[in-house]
């Protein structure tokens, strides 16, 4: 994954242009589905455009966005417009060659049986390749949480009916 | 699965992602929309008489609220009333009486709240620094906080053991149809573990604490703020001569510096402990300079000493946050748990100092304030009084303007600090931005003598067919924004949108 250009301020407009994608795809996998990630990523970008200027640093406030992004998932994935979907089959944007479809739809089902805060923890510290530290700063939890998260959450993916059926299948 | 299958799997499923045209443009639209409504909302409190419904946010702010009465609000939502408690902090509900804050009821929390207050322990002795919760209830998604609650796993011997000598105790208030009401309560920061709900002790303190502030965070966004001017009432900001303890009060909700609408100065009572008195009230247009500097220009630190006076900015829902003098030109606050110092230019300086008239626009070429700056290009015509304010086309500015030009007037013109950028807003996207921040201003009714006072500046928006309008804007006084005969509430917000598109524009350079 491409960090950002350097550590000034590019402009609002860039920023979204350059890291939106990527922080689309990390939402993606909390919510699991096109439309909501797109939706939390809105949102994010709607809190945070008013310290962009003040921040003066793209990799700061990407840190911001991230922040926000993951807590306002944690917070408020129970109200009805955040129920998580279902994983569908169908395939959303631009799904990469080398994945099935079966995968993914097992994957996310899998992750479906996450608690939320487990499952932000997850996708932080693997899919955003983050350090406990990091993930323990973004979420607001402390890292012994990070790690016991971490430990349950792999547990509960290592033995998940849905993954493991898929490594059958392969 | 190991962990670097897990990461491969997860990299392998996730989608590429849609390309991000127009996220940036929606989400500055929908800043620029909420900051609009929030600061209008915020000043016409001050020009309509004082509604005598005084409450305390602790600390120093003493808030008057002041009702909405334009005719065009509309909000979506029931609008959360604050409801203050008198002489203590935080809301009403959240104490029996004076000095004695509501506990846990026996009772836990069943389903059929309608209104929820999170309350915090400021002005219990034994906590020091305490917090104090929103003055306004929940009134959107209570049945959440319900929910929430109850699904929390019952408290294990293992958690039960946790000893915390740190930490902030809340209470979540929840009213019924009925006009009963059942009380929660919990901890945060330290164990954070540990709830009391009815008879039964449950986990997840911490995470019903930061999902009962974000719900509040949330309703915030979606309706209009109640429209605060302060009245200063000054105590001291730490009971401690040092200067190195967090505030006495610290809200839970915390504002952001560039957020605050109002201020004030106070002064320690030399003499008499723990006493303060009134400085002065500070303007609308110098407290946002303030909180503009304050969020941009402190950096971490801490003072070696303080000086016997402070300054408060409060925000449009009431928390306060307070900048502790440590020298004459440096102030000490705290972002949460970290102190910051702020060191504000000469001329706000000059201004909290009451030594000098408020400026009334922070911007010029370099950033710095510049009295005297020559005429910018595209306001030849408003100087040479060919061009007045317009008569819109339906009332509303094009979104295509190829330039637009902040331009003083006679009226601001000479006025120490009153320097507009020379160089025009360009960018399309942010010129349709400066249009929509005027076109989505609301219009209102307005006492016409207030346009005898206060500074006044005209944005010129130029157009490709060669038509130029021109908007008249005035900072004070009625801090309205007027084209041809129609009139918006919202000056000081509308200015300070534009700044923020032209400081976007320039980091774009």
């Amino acid at each position: 994954m491409s960090g950002t250009s350097g550590t000034t301020a590019l402009g609002f407009e860039r920023f979204v242009a350059e890291r939106g994608r990527h922080l689309w795809r990390a939402a993606w996998l909390l919510v699991a589905d096109d439309h909501h990630a797109e939706d939390l990523v809105q949102i994010a970008l709607t809190k945070t455009y008013s310290r962009y200027a003040s921040l003066g640093d793209d990799r700061k406030f990407e840190a911001y966005v991230r922040t926000t992004i993951y807590r306002t998932f944690v917070s408020l994935w129970r109200l009805k417009s955040w129920k998580i979907e279902t994983p569908r089959s169908e395939v959303p944007h631009g799904s990469p060659p080398e994945s099935t479809a079966e995968l993914r739809v097992d994957v996310l089902r899998a992750l479906s049986t996450l608690p939320r805060m487990q499952r932000a923890v997850l996708v932080l510290r693997f899919f955003e390749d983050r350090s406990t530290a990091e993930v323990a700063e973004t979420l607001g939890i402390a890292e012994g949480t990070v790690k016991g998260y971490v430990h349950r959450g792999c547990a509960t993916l290592r033995t998940s009916s849905f993954l493991t059926e898929a490594g059958e299948r392969r | 699965m190991n962990n670097h299958e897990i990461r491969d799997v997860l990299d392998s499923v996730t989608p590429y992602g849609p390309q991000p045209i127009g996220w940036a443009t929606r989400a500055r639209r929908r800043s620029i929309r909420r900051r609009v409504a929030t600061g209008a909302a915020a000043v016409t409190a001050a020009i309509v008489v004082i509604v005598p419904v005084a409450f305390s946010m602790g600390g120093d702010a003493m808030l008057i609220a002041e009702p909405d009465t334009s005719e065009t609000s509309s909000p979506q939502v029931a609008v959360p009333s604050p409801d203050p408690a008198q002489d203590v902090p935080g809301a009403a509900a959240c104490w029996e009486a004076p000095g004695e804050p509501r506990q846990a009821t026996e009772e836990g929390a069943t389903d059929g709240a309608v209104r929820a207050w999170l309350c915090g322990d400021a002005g219990d002795p034994e906590m020091f620094p305490g917090a104090v919760g929103p003055l306004e209830p929940l009134v959107e998604d209570v049945g959440e906080i319900v929910e929430f609650i109850q699904q929390q796993p019952i408290l294990s011997d293992e958690d039960a053991q946790c000893l915390a000598v740190d930490g902030l105790n809340y209470r979540i208030v929840l009213d019924y149809g009925d006009g009963e009401s059942r009380v929660v309560s919990g901890e945060a920061e330290g164990c954070g573990i540990t709830i009391k709900d009815g008879e039964r002790d449950l986990s997840g303190s911490q995470e019903l604490y930061d999902f009962a502030r974000d719900l509040w965070s949330q309703q915030r966004e979606r309706v209009s703020s109640p429209g605060l001017a302060a009245v200063s009432q000054c105590r001291p900001p730490s009971r401690s001569v040092v200067a190195d303890l967090p505030p006495a009060v610290r809200p839970m909700l915390s504002l952001a510096p560039e957020d605050a609408v109002t201020g004030f100065t106070c002064v320690e009572d030399p003499g008499a402990e723990y006493e303060a008195s009134q400085g002065s009230i500070l303007g609308a247009n110098l407290v946002s300079l303030i909180g503009a500097s304050v969020a941009k220009d402190s950096e971490e630190g801490l003072g070696e000493a303080h000086l016997p006076t402070w300054v408060t900015i409060t925000g449009p829902w009431g928390e306060a946050l307070t900048l502790q003098r440590t020298t004459v030109d440096t102030f000490q606050w705290f972002d949460g748990d970290t102190p910051m110092l702020w060191k504000p230019s000469p001329v706000v300086l000059a201004q909290i100092d009451g030594l000098a008239s408020e400026p009334e626009v922070s911007l010029s070429p370099q950033g710095e304030i510049d009295p005297g700056a020559s005429v910018a290009e595209g306001c030849g015509d408003l100087s040479a009084g060919a061009l007045v304010s317009s008569q819109l086309p339906d009332g509303k500015l094009p979104d295509d303007a190829t330039k637009i030009w902040l331009c003083e007037t006679p009226k601001s013109a000479g006025v120490p600090g009153a320097a507009a950028p020379e160089e025009p807003l360009e960018s399309p996207e942010l010129t349709a931005d400066a249009t929509f921040a005027y076109n989505v201003s609301r219009v209102t009714d307005f006492d016409p003598t207030c346009l005898e006072e206060g500074a006044e500046y005209s944005v010129v928006h130029e157009y490709a067919n060669g038509n130029k309008y021109a908007v008249s804007v005035q900072l004070s006084g009625c801090d309205v924004i007027s084209a041809g005969g129609t009139v918006k509430e919202g000056g000081r917000a509308y200015v300070d949108t534009l700044l923020s598109l032209w400081e976007e524009q320039r980091t774009q350079e």
